[in-house]
């Protein structure tokens, strides 16, 4: 019996976050950033005892890096607060750097996936100040924040309005999750059939090999039986 | 044999609430401060989020274990007395300790307060457990992860208390509380300041599709592109000598018991401990449920081996001394 969590890979590349990225990619950074203050705001109001763990963060640049969509945000921790921003390239250098594939990111946000796994199974990268990140996930762990819950409830009257919007996201993200992986195997089975074919021809030279390197062996062998029996 | 009592990590009060809810029979912790073995940024409890966590525990029938569990500072043993008296005035439901001298305080000052022997204590035969049992009046004893399943039971028959044993987690090749490995290149060790190979000191370096981890500026390891990473400990280390590169004294791996769980109530343990209060929600949730699941099934005489790899070190699983297979 085995025990799995749902892990999204960076392999999956070709997934409706390509085409999401290509949607997000030319729109205005300003609003963009004005809506992760917004939520920014909205998680620090509801879970103060995260804000008393980061205490000890005060100054330290987090850049987060999702492999699959086209911005990457900085999470700077102040003195109480903490501000979220679409990385720029004249920000300046980080302490820290995460990079994994967003719905993993998302995840781990969310206390659905175990960060240490992600890493042992290579899906998450981590660099720099590595006693400063472990901080952030403890901190962030520490409390139950439902990313989701967070988005409706802080736009206060426009909740319904948005929840309906973010059902039929989510719906047509799915429907189109299978489409694109549907496309995504009829157009690489060839090549997948071609990888197999070469892998098994690869698997019979590799035999025959080791076959003939055990040949070789046995015939040095008797060689140098008989080079010893003529010098006797 | 009575049912196993599953004793759950929780490094945080969302952890807490996770393992509760999961079906954990007891948690346990420690405050935010180098009175227990797992001081790491970010984790722990203050006194206030302890006593909300005995509240929320009690009221689902779990039991809050408090580790105090690191020895006191040559000349500064405050934050230790005052982490005891905490705990005797908020009722935990027992306390994990280490030291003799704290264990001495705590029987003479709060005489009902049940005391627990950490792991750290190393008691690896009857004779120490005994020693503890008549001098501090212990209820439990957490055993070191060096024990076989018959030494397991050798002890049992001669204790008079219940014993604790490892069944998930961080697997520690070493003998608890008598390893030092960690502080000869950084300086601290879990026994004085509750880390082994703390964050402070680890680096992980991308080359490429390669994955480098450093101690202390030290390499400890580097992982190829495909193989499942662990964390810098010294005695996981890949090291290379007389041209050979190998593991020395471990690979990364996590201890799995799911599937010895008959054998261990046989032995007559009373208690399985989940290591991993240094890990997510996710992780404890995972873990909880499934031991809650195959210590049901153990109850009912069934074995229900569990594989955990995606949350294990290394992606990998052992049974570790309880069978060994090296001697």
């Amino acid at each position: 019996m085995s025990s799995k969590t749902e892990n999204h890979t960076a392999h999956e590349a070709f997934s409706p976050l390509l085409v999401a990225g290509m949607v997000i990619r030319p729109l205005p950074v300003a609003p963009l950033n004005r809506l992760l203050q917004h939520l920014t705001a909205h998680i620090q109001i509801n879970h103060p005892a995260i804000l008393e763990r980061l205490r000890p963060l005060n100054g330290k640049h987090f850049l987060i890096c999702p492999a699959d969509i086209p911005h990457e945000m900085r999470l700077i921790v102040g003195d109480g607060h903490v501000e979220c921003l679409i990385e720029d390239e004249f920000m300046g250098p980080v302490d820290v750097t995460i990079s994994g594939p967003f719905l993993s990111l998302m995840d781990m946000m969310d206390g659905k996936v175990d960060g240490d796994a992600l890493f042992f199974s290579r899906n998450l990268t981590v660099e720099g100040d590595t006693e400063a990140l472990l901080t952030l996930r403890n901190a962030m762990d520490s409390d139950d924040i439902d990313l989701r819950a967070e988005i409706l409830a802080s736009f206060g009257p426009l909740k319904s309005p948005l929840a309906a919007a973010l059902n039929i996201g989510e719906y047509l993200f799915h429907s189109l999750s299978r489409d694109m992986s549907s496309l995504s195997h009829a157009l690489t089975k060839p090549l997948s059939n071609r990888c197999d074919g070469l892998e098994q021809e690869n698997q019979g030279l590799h035999d025959k090999v080791a076959q003939l390197d055990k040949m070789l062996t046995k015939t040095q062998n008797r060689l140098q039986s008989l080079s010893r029996k003529t010098s006797l | 044999m009575t049912k196993l009592e599953l004793v759950c990590p929780a490094g945080t009060p969302a952890a807490l609430r996770v393992a509760v809810d999961a079906g954990a029979d007891a948690v346990y912790m420690g405050f935010r401060d180098e009175t227990n073995a797992r001081n790491f940024p970010g984790l722990n409890f203050s006194v206030d989020e302890l006593s909300e966590a005995l509240d929320y525990a009690h009221a689902a029938g779990a039991k809050v274990l408090l580790a105090v569990n690191t020895y006191a500072a040559a000349g500064n043993s405050e934050p230790w007395i005052k982490a005891v008296d905490n705990a005797a005035k908020l009722n935990v439901d027992a306390i994990i300790m280490a030291d003799i001298g704290l264990l001495d305080y705590a029987h003479r000052t709060h005489p009902d307060l049940r005391l627990h022997l950490s792991v750290q204590a190393s008691a690896s035969n009857a004779v120490a457990i005994n020693h503890y049992t008549k001098e501090f009046n212990i209820r439990r004893v957490v055993l070191p992860r060096v024990l076989t399943v018959p030494e397991i039971r050798d002890i049992n028959s001669k204790i008079a208390i219940n014993t604790e044993v490892f069944a998930f987690g961080g697997m520690c090749p070493m003998a608890e509380g008598r390893c030092s490995m960690s502080s000869y290149i950084t300086g601290k060790s879990p026994n004085m300041n509750g880390v082994c190979s703390p964050a402070s000191h680890v680096t992980y370096i991308q080359q490429g599709h390669d994955l480098k981890t450093n101690l202390a500026d030290f390499t400890i390891n580097k992982f190829g592109p495909n193989e499942q990473a662990g964390y810098p400990t010294l005695c996981k280390g890949r090291f290379t000598a007389n041209e050979e590169t190998g593991y020395l004294f471990e690979e990364p791996t996590s201890l799995n018991a799911t599937g010895i769980l008959l054998e261990l109530m046989e032995a007559g343990v009373t208690a399985l401990k989940i290591e991993g209060r240094q890990r997510s929600k996710a992780y404890v949730r995972e873990v909880v449920q499934n031991f809650r699941a195959a210590i049901d099934a153990a109850e009912q005489g069934e074995r229900m081996v569990i594989e955990m790899d995606n949350l294990s070190e290394g992606g990998q699983n052992t049974t570790g001394a309880y069978n060994k297979k090296w001697m």
